[in-house]
């Protein structure tokens, strides 16, 4: 699971749902949830929030041209790569913060992925769960 | 039937003396969790609201009606409580079949009732047998009959699927759920075991050092944070593989065996027996119909 933090920027919020616009270390991340500022506590505009999400749901691009849906795209330097013989591990980071990405070993190399490189790593804006930082335990 | 007591008593256990201070106020039909590391109280807490144990002071009020007042000198016997009681031993008479066993629960006979319990608890065939020649599971249905037969206005499990198998524990957990559908009985179960609590509790209070630490629902107290997360199942963790760069863990979600697979450099290691939260969002999840309406309906 990849773990970002940052601050909400934004809330565009359509019936029930709302797009939550956060900026992470200067790059902008968005999610989009069912709940609305009035309801879910934790969206307010720059309430610190957890962007929770899924290696495997972090796509790359190499020397991107042209135009993708992906709301979420950062731009990430490659730090390390595990490769087995279907998954590698593609370790990632951008100002300081780090994430990873699980793609597949056929991917990787119609890539030439190397570290070192600069990549984009795309993730789908409902891929990306919101989480209120945790409280401090207290019931065991 | 509501409960509210204020009670509070001195314990003596192997680590020492403390005192156990508690005030509750639990609602008519509600399933409540007692939970809590092992010498808190929890079980003096059942025996008191039995009147199988004396609070040092306060009162046990259950539907208005006063079971015990400290002040007033107010203390109804045990056997005038109307209360069903299991404990994880069953604590049945051995030289009783299971029929008797029900018959002598109940101040009055009403072998309607004890043909419907044998019934519900799948018991009808073995009415006649003694409880030495049931399994583990058989005679822990016939222990939470027994605490049924008397039409209890509450009942209160003491750990009572602890020593069952994983299985049997889950088949109990659901007959426990159907007897609450069907009758509402007001229920307290003392229970360490967080998938049962989520299961059959919307209520769970935690107990640390004879005070009650924490009251709210399952996934508040135990899930830590909220997620915007819209599915949530708890699992236990039963089986963790390394296959390729990503582990393979094998959860017990509810009664099923299922497999997911995590990236290996997760932050938090997961061991067999570990408990976890699955979260899907609300639009991770495909959908399929199981069934048409229309060709239900006879329609076109």
């Amino acid at each position: 699971m990849n773990r970002l933090c940052g601050k909400i920027s934004h809330l565009t919020t359509s019936g029930n749902m709302t797009l939550v616009d956060v900026d992470v270390k200067g790059a902008q991340m968005t999610a989009i949830t069912i709940g609305i500022p009035e309801k879910v506590g934790y969206l307010q505009i720059s309430k610190d929030i957890e962007l929770l999400f899924n290696e495997s749901e972090v796509s790359i691009g190499k020397l991107m041209q042209g135009q993708i849906s992906f709301i979420n795209q950062l731009t990430c330097t490659i730090d390390d790569l595990i490769s087995g013989e279907i998954f590698t591990q593609v370790m990632l980071s951008f100002n300081g913060e780090h994430l990873t990405s699980l793609i597949t070993t056929r991917s990787a190399e119609s890539l030439n992925l190397k570290i070192g490189d600069n990549v984009t790593a795309f993730i789908k804006t409902n891929e990306v769960l919101l989480k209120e930082p945790e409280e401090p335990w207290n019931a065991d | 039937m509501q409960i509210e007591l204020s009670v509070k008593k001195k314990l003596f256990t192997a680590t020492g003396e403390f005192s156990f201070k508690a005030d509750l106020n639990i609602g008519s039909g509600e399933i409540v969790a007692f939970f809590g590391p092992s010498g808190v109280g929890k079980t003096t807490m059942l025996r008191i609201i039995a009147g199988l144990t004396d609070a040092d002071e306060g009162f046990v009020k259950v539907g208005g009606q006063t079971w015990f007042d400290s002040k007033d000198g107010i203390n109804l016997p045990a056997r005038k409580r109307k209360v069903g009681f299991v404990f994880q031993d069953y604590a049945l008479f051995p030289n009783m079949s299971v029929r008797e066993n029900l018959r002598f629960a109940q101040p009055r006979v009403d072998k309607k009732h004890i043909d419907e319990l044998l019934e519900i608890f799948g018991l009808s065939n073995l009415q006649h047998r003694k409880p030495a020649v049931l399994s583990g599971g058989q005679n822990q249905r016939v222990a939470l009959a027994r605490a049924l037969a008397r039409k209890p206005e509450l009942l209160l499990l003491d750990e009572p699927l602890s020593a069952l198998d994983l299985e049997m524990r889950s088949t109990l957990q659901d007959e426990i759920l159907h007897i609450h559908r069907l009758w509402g009985i007001t229920t307290i179960l003392v229970s360490h075991d967080l998938p049962e609590v989520f299961k059959l509790c919307n209520r769970v209070i935690t107990f640390k050092d004879g005070r009650v630490t924490d009251d709210r629902n399952p996934y508040e107290i135990f899930a830590r944070n909220k997620t915007s997360g819209k599915l949530q199942f708890v699992a236990e963790v039963l089986k963790v593989e390394k296959e390729d760069v990503v582990n393979i863990l094998t959860l017990l979600i509810g009664n099923s065996p299922v497999k997911i697979a995590v990236c290996s450099n997760h932050q938090e290691s997961f061991l067999p027996g570990d408990k976890a939260l699955i979260i899907s969002k609300a639009f991770n999840p495909i959908i399929q119909k199981l069934n048409s309406k229309e060709k239900e309906e006879g329609g076109n």
